[in-house]
């Protein structure tokens, strides 16, 4: 089913709208995102049919319905997309995601994320005032502390047990210098490529 | 019997020379309130078309853009973010008041640098050839005397493989939408132009310019005959506004 583009619009429109709103209320990841300056993220979601893109600027984040030239391309379902999201690994294999372009984005996208820490009371305080807003996020923090505890413990052992002991995944930081070497051949096979195709020329010049 | 060319002005025929000045008048009228009423006539929705533009532009950093009938500067504040210091941003406009809005506006917003502001005739711009990745024109294609002019003027100030976006009222697709729209554009629209600008006059112009459009595959033709390729185009709100697009070979 097509969509009107005006629907489209107002969706990307609300989505930057509060990205960039949380943004605001956390400037350190503001601080890390702004050196992701100039490359975009493009998300295609096969099933349901949905693509978006994410363009990485000094002062904010852009969010448009398509791009022809991303830094990174990510296509596959919408579970394998947020199950790719939501963990710690650069892990594709499984999730019925295939990506291109620079994974490297990823990792610093994941490892972004993983830092973020907003600032909720700063949030809700223009709407609750300051001492309501306090005492509401400070409960809250105290329940999430608690649960994000248990299951932090109970996820390291998980992992700790496929990647130490069945040596079932990776390690993060295995994937991510593998990802690194991989951009880095890439890059050396186009270098190649085009000293080749510069020989080609030359002696085709020459007869 | 006068011999004089005329043109469409609204339902009305006018000599070709004085069209170009009658269009000025609506404007110089319109000029100070000229954001309101786009955000009341269209429910903010115009901000939607103009965001979908700047999507399809494919703009990106370093590029130069041409904004024509730029008006107050809604698309070129956008494109001079996205093109950053490394691109530049001419927002044109053959109306010096409207002009002059958009310049303060920009100020206002931080935006210098990157960004010219210059008076221009649309049929006639005054830049080299093969100057700009891309040319926007949003809502002022229909106010130019000689349409075919203008495309091919643009045409030629184009960089090969840039694109020209042209945003225009257009035909809703559907019957029953296209009869509401009609009884909005000719019965409120003056309407609230008599109640907020105190100046009915100019949006009946409005209503009626935007009837004397092309259709969308008219004005696709229009482009494809100029010399655009790849010419294809975009109903939005079920077709009352179109976004056309054509590439430079």
């Amino acid at each position: 089913m097509n969509l009107d583009p005006t629907l489209i619009a107002a969706a990307t429109s609300a989505l930057e709208q509060g990205i960039n709103k949380t943004l605001q209320f956390d400037p350190a990841t503001r601080q890390a995102m702004a050196k992701l300056a100039g490359k975009s993220l493009l998300v295609e979601v096969t099933e349901p049919a949905l693509t978006l893109c994410l363009h990485f600027s000094v002062d904010d984040v852009r969010v448009t319905s398509h791009s022809e030239d991303a830094t990174t391309r990510l296509r596959g379902p919408l579970f394998g997309l947020l199950q790719l999201a939501v963990s710690d690994n650069v892990n594709l294999s499984d999730s019925g995601v295939e990506a291109w372009g620079s994974t490297s984005l990823l990792a610093d996208l994941q490892r972004i994320s993983s830092q973020l820490d907003i600032d909720w009371e700063d949030a809700i305080s223009p709407l609750l005032g300051d001492v309501a807003s306090h005492a509401l996020v400070e409960r809250l923090r105290a329940h999430l502390g608690w649960v994000s505890e248990r299951a932090s413990g109970g996820k390291r052992l998980v992992q700790e047990f496929l990647t130490e002991e069945l040596r079932a995944t990776p390690h993060r930081l295995e994937l991510e210098r593998f990802s690194r070497e991989v951009d880095q051949l890439r890059l050396a096979a186009d270098r190649v490529q085009s000293r080749v195709e510069r020989i080609k020329a030359k002696l085709s010049q020459q007869r | 019997m006068s011999d004089k060319k005329t043109t469409h002005f609204g339902f009305q025929d006018v000599p070709v020379d004085e069209k170009a000045s009658k269009v000025a008048d609506v404007f110089h009228s319109v000029a100070a309130k000229y954001d309101l009423m786009n955000d009341l006539m269209s429910a903010g929705v115009h901000r939607l078309w103009k965001r979908f533009t700047i999507e399809v532009s494919g703009v990106r950093a370093g590029h130069k853009v041409l904004d024509i009938a730029g008006g107050t500067g809604d698309l070129s504040y956008k494109f001079s973010k996205i093109v950053g210091q490394d691109g530049l941003v001419v927002l044109a406009d053959i109306n010096e008041s409207m002009l002059r809005v958009g310049r303060d506006r920009l100020t206002d917003r931080g935006v210098s640098g990157n960004m010219v502001v210059t008076q221009a005739d649309a049929q006639y711009l005054p830049f080299p050839d093969n100057t700009f990745d891309c040319i926007t024109i949003a809502f002022g294609l229909r106010n130019v005397t000689d349409k075919d002019l203008a495309i091919r003027s643009m045409l030629r100030v184009l960089k090969p493989g840039g694109r020209l976006l042209v945003l225009e009222f257009s035909k809703p697709k559907n019957e029953l939408l296209s009869k509401a729209y009609d009884t909005y554009s000719f019965r409120l629209l003056p309407l609230m132009g008599k109640l907020i600008t105190n100046d009915a006059d100019s949006y009946q112009y409005l209503a009626e310019s935007i009837r004397m459009h092309p259709d969308q595959d008219t004005l696709k033709d229009m482009m494809i005959d100029a010399g655009f390729a790849n010419c294809e185009y975009h109903n939005m709100t079920g077709g009352v506004v179109a976004l056309h697009k054509g590439t430079k070979p």
